[in-house]
């Protein structure tokens, strides 16, 4: 005998299946059996339905055998009755309820699928949310790890400052003493994440460069997947540790590569190690990591750059560390008058690294769960309903003697069979929605791409719907008990009791669907008006074109800071005519932030006359742009004028212009003309005033201080290109790109594309919410639609006497078609009144993410409201079209 | 898949019968014994090994039938089944009670009665 491998695992099933005894008696011949029959299988097919039918085989007696008592022999002929073994039953009862479901295949399909759904956007939903919010960090014994932000008390109440000063940096010198005085954590180290290029087939490639110390990597407990980290007498050394993904995407996944150099910001770099594949820090996304150490020559304590992380000792608290930290830079801040950093801010990293996406994650997984819920209302319904229709084969099976307890397992087998086809479709819908989901989510949430099923998610979510199908699937098993065989078996009994209880759920759902719905609607005006929002400045026909300087050949180390600012401007004026001169270019503007970009340059500024509350730290963006700046982007002054081109020449007086937020703030008395202000050791005189812009966010911007100043040789570089043309702007994107690089290759060039996309781009978050909502409360409404339809028509049906007789008795159509409708009506109103309710109730919830609109904002309720009556009427007009045709003597006489 | 007959007090499990049938003309294996059944039945029952013997050891405790070594050069752990005198007097009986139906349905018109 041939032992393939079919044979071998049908062997091995026996004898792990099979009770020993039986397995000892037959198991040999049992296998022979087996061989046989396969190698007697005359197609493949054929094989593949007998091997399946043989192990389905296996299965069933191995259950059987076990289920019913082995039974002695008792050498005697024994014909007598053998009890069904429950395994028979459950047979029996499988067939007969597969059977009974293909007869009404509409209603188990649909249920099937309204489980799919309610399970599969939940399981999605929180899959996402268990990886990116709740899963711990992929380095050992997480809990333990900190971010530590020294930053002032009064900068975390600020309004005026952006979240980034509320997470305070280290400078060099206190992250130096800090780590040498430090007690409260077993390790810890500084980071910082800095731009820098690699050189591509055309042009250049930014990528991001880690800068850490060598207690950064002792904090996180990583190792080197290949080769080694870092050692901390390496600090000044070119060399560089690769992140996995940067390895496999840039070196081919070489295996040879520890010891190889290549080119980063045109000077050799060597590799020395490669970082495993789960390294991922939650906030600093480099592409590689150089080893740092804070010199200790270098005095500057302003210089806030570094975050650090450190790793708390044993039994050391979050409020120790803090207070440990405390003093240590209150007493460096002592020797230096003009040092500004006290006490300390430690945040665990997750929390950090997620606080901005968590309420929102929050929001869409509650209205998943809302959907869940929805779902399983429709399921109960959708049951309740098929099992009055079957009531009277109940009764008639209770009749003919079947005991209560077969009949409720009957129901039972059918309705697991049916909760376990939906989980099962679920799971495909869950796998299905997480791709998409995980696809179309906005950017910048760590950890997307490690987003799977989450097994545990969907477990819950599959049981939460099989027990719906269970209660809804038995509940007629109650009224058997209620009703005698006889009663129900009668023409018209009457089921009012069950009829209550689905007018109820059909409520519910409808009171369901309007939170969703309501919450779709907020979320739509919010992305409605925020589109509406004029952000100060006019974007249709203007590219905007972000260029990475090679920096490091202007400024090389020790050098001269004066002449490299100078020659760095040279070259952007270079690269400005080269752009001036591409054909369909009507103006060129540079600027030294580029609206709706990362940059966001904030500097402490001196407004003449004003005096400072204490501890306030008086910041605001500042704008270094050319002359044509104001003009390009038709910002006018609303008093004063704006900047321009005389403006830039050399020696020309250094003049500003402000916000009118600016003005109001700090010269609160109107006259801020010619007053100055002072900003990196100049004196501006303020000459304009316009009014506030949005540069990085339509709802407002965080910095609403903002001070634009004429760009000049000795400035800070502006390096961003503003390009107007009165063609199509994307149609000179691409001849943009060509000409910088025409200019110098070692540019990179990063988002070219036209203004009023970068605008778009910024409300990427808000079309996401938006459609993940609307898709939520249109599957929600499509159940309010089953249910109403499902509930109306099986009235119509009950009530089909009644209604006959009133057609009999002369009332006309129309009434009829009233009463149905009325009471879908009634319904429908129920539904929305509850569901309104519960909407306001939870649109305070939602009110973070809703802006410009009131979160009880009467259009979208209305809009709700008024869709869900539509969807109930639409629902009971087709049983109502079939309830005034009832034909009274055809009613009546059955 | 073969219905199930209904049991009345008389009756054997239908495999069973099959089975007691099979066995009537000589003492076979297990695939022989469902070759046979296949080939009684058209093609209509085709029970799995597992079913079959777990039917057979049911009848070897009711001393219906009995195992015995194979012949000379075949497998010698693999066990041929033959009827018992018992088995043949229960096969005989559920054969009469059998064509008793038969009988009774010719009788009252229901033998032509299509069936699929």
């Amino acid at each position: 005998m041939t032992r393939d491998w079919h044979v071998r695992v049908y062997a091995w099933l026996a004898r792990v299946l099979l009770p020993s005894w039986l397995h000892a008696r037959v198991g040999h011949d049992l296998v022979g059996t087996f061989a046989d029959r396969v190698r007697d299988a005359r197609t493949a097919g054929e094989r593949r339905r007998e091997i399946a039918r043989e192990l389905a085989g296996l299965v069933r007696i191995a259950i059987a055998s076990r289920l019913s008592p082995r039974r002695k022999p008792t050498g005697s002929v024994a014909i007598a009755e053998r009890p069904w073994s429950p395994i028979e039953v459950f047979r029996q009862d499988l067939k007969f309820g597969v059977r009974a479901m293909r007869r009404s295949r509409g209603t188990a399909g649909l249920v099937v699928l309204t489980l799919a759904l309610g399970v599969g956007a939940s399981s999605a939903m929180f899959s996402i949310i268990r990886t990116v919010l709740l899963r711990p960090l992929p380095f050992d014994r997480p809990e333990q790890l900190v971010f530590v932000h020294p930053t002032l008390e009064e900068w975390r109440t600020n309004p005026s400052l952006s979240s980034e000063w509320q997470l305070g940096r280290f400078s060099p010198p206190e992250l130096r003493t800090w780590l040498e005085r430090q007690k409260s954590f077993d390790a810890a180290g500084g980071y910082s994440v800095w731009r820098a290029r690699v050189p591509r087939a055309t042009g250049s490639e930014r990528i991001q460069v880690g800068n850490a110390t060598s207690g950064f990597w002792r904090a996180l407990r990583v190792r080197a997947a290949l080769g080694r980290l870092p050692l901390a007498s390496e600090a000044k050394e070119p060399v560089a540790v690769l992140t996995h993904a940067f390895w496999v995407s840039h070196f081919g996944s070489d295996a040879t590569i520890v010891g190889k150099t290549f080119r980063l910001n045109d000077s050799p770099v060597r590799v020395i190690g490669v970082l495993p594949s789960t390294f991922a820090l939650v906030d600093a996304s480099a592409d590689l990591w150089q080893p740092y150490e804070p010199p200790s020559n270098d005095k500057e304590l302003n210089n806030h750059m570094l975050l650090a992380v450190g790793r708390l000792r044993e039994g050391v608290s979050l409020a120790h560390a803090e207070q440990e930290l405390a003093p240590i830079l209150r007493r460096l801040a002592a020797a230096d008058p003009k040092h500004i950093t006290h006490g300390a801010h430690l945040v665990a990293p997750v929390a950090q690294a997620t606080a901005k996406i968590r309420v929102p994650l929050l929001i869409l997984s509650g209205a998943s769960l809302v959907l869940l819920v929805a779902a399983c209302a429709n399921v109960a319904l959708l049951l309740l309903g098929a099992g009055a229709e079957r009531l009277c084969e109940l009764a008639v099976r209770q009749a003919l003697g079947a005991k209560k307890s077969r009949i409720v397992g009957q129901l039972l087998t059918e309705s697991v069979v049916l909760g376990v086809g939906g989980a099962i479709a679920g799971m495909f819908v869950a796998a299905a929605v997480t791709r998409v989901l995980v696809a179309i989510m906005p950017g910048g949430i760590p950890r997307l791409d490690d987003v799977r099923v989450d097994l545990t998610t969907f477990l819950l979510a599959s049981l939460l719907a099989i027990a719906t199908a269970i209660v809804a699937g038995c509940f007629p098993a109650l009224s058997l008990s209620r009703v005698s065989a006889g009663e129900s078996l009668r023409a018209g009994a009457t089921t009012q009791g069950r009829g209550r209880l689905q007018h109820a759920i059909v409520i519910a759902e409808l009171a369901l669907a309007t939170v969703l719905l309501v919450g779709a609607g907020l979320l739509t005006r919010t992305l409605a008006v925020l589109q509406r929002v004029q952000p100060g400045f006019d974007p249709t026909g203007v590219v905007a074109v972000q260029l990475n300087l090679p920096w490091d050949r202007f400024y090389p180390p020790n050098g001269n800071t004066d002449s490299s600012r100078a020659r760095a401007a040279v070259f952007i004026a270079k690269i400005a005519d080269e752009v001036r001169s591409i054909p369909g270019v009507s103006s060129v503007a540079l600027a030294s932030d580029m609206p709706f970009s990362d940059d966001r340059g904030t500097s402490s500024v001196q407004p003449e006359g004003y005096t400072p509350a204490k501890g306030e730290v008086v910041n605001a963006a500042r704008r270094f742009v050319t002359g044509a700046y104001f003009d390009l982007l038709r910002i006018r002054p609303v008093q004063g004028r704006v900047v321009g081109p005389a403006d830039t020449r050399p020696g020309a007086e250094r003049v500003m212009v402000v916000t009118d937020a600016f003005a109001r703030h700090f010269w609160p008395d109107g006259r801020w003309l010619d007053r100055t202000v002072g900003l990196w050791g100049e004196s501006y005189r303020v000459v304009g005033v316009i009014a506030d812009t949005h540069e990085h966010d339509l709802r407002g911007d965080e910095d609403r201080y903002k001070v634009y100043m004429p760009t000049r040789s000795g400035d800070e570089a502006a390096d961003n290109i503003l390009v107007r043309t009165p063609m199509d702007p994307a149609l000179v994107v691409p001849v943009l790109r060509d000409r910088i690089w025409r200019a110098d290759a070692s540019i990179v060039i990063e988002d070219v594309m036209p203004l009023s996309e970068r605008l778009a781009r910024s409300l990427t978050d808000d079309r996401y919410r938006m459609r993940l909502m609307v898709a939520f409360s249109i599957a929600a409404g499509c159940f309010a639609l089953f249910g109403v339809y499902g509930v109306i028509s099986r009235s119509v049906v009950r009530r089909r006497r009644e209604l006959g007789l009133r057609v009999a008795l002369g009332a006309p159509r129309s009434s009829i078609l009233s009463l149905v409708l009325g009471d879908a009506a009634r319904i429908a109103v129920a539904g929305v009144a509850i569901g309104t309710i519960a909407a306001l109730l939870a649109s305070r919830v939602l009110a973070s993410i809703v802006w410009g609109v009131p979160p009880s904002d009467p259009v979208s309720f209305a809009v709700a409201g008024i869709a869900l009556l539509a969807v109930a009427v639409i629902a009971a007009a087709i049983p109502a079209r079939r309830a005034t045709r009832v034909e009274p003597m055809i009613v009546m006489r059955n | 898949m073969p219905a199930r007959e209904p049991r009345s007090a008389t009756a054997l499990p239908t495999l069973s019968y099959y089975i007691l049938l099979a066995l009537g003309e000589s003492a076979a294996h297990g695939w022989e014994i469902i070759r046979r059944i296949r080939t009684l039945t058209d093609g209509a029952a085709n029970p799995s090994s597992g079913s079959l013997y777990l039917a057979m050891t049911r009848l070897e405790d009711d001393g219906l039938i009995s195992g015995h070594a194979s012949p000379a050069g075949e497998d010698e752990r693999r066990r041929y089944y033959h009827l018992t005198a018992a088995g043949r007097a229960a096969a005989r009986a559920e054969s009469q009670r059998l064509a008793r139906l038969v009988r009774q349905a010719r009788a009252v018109d229901l033998l032509q009665e299509p069936r699929p």
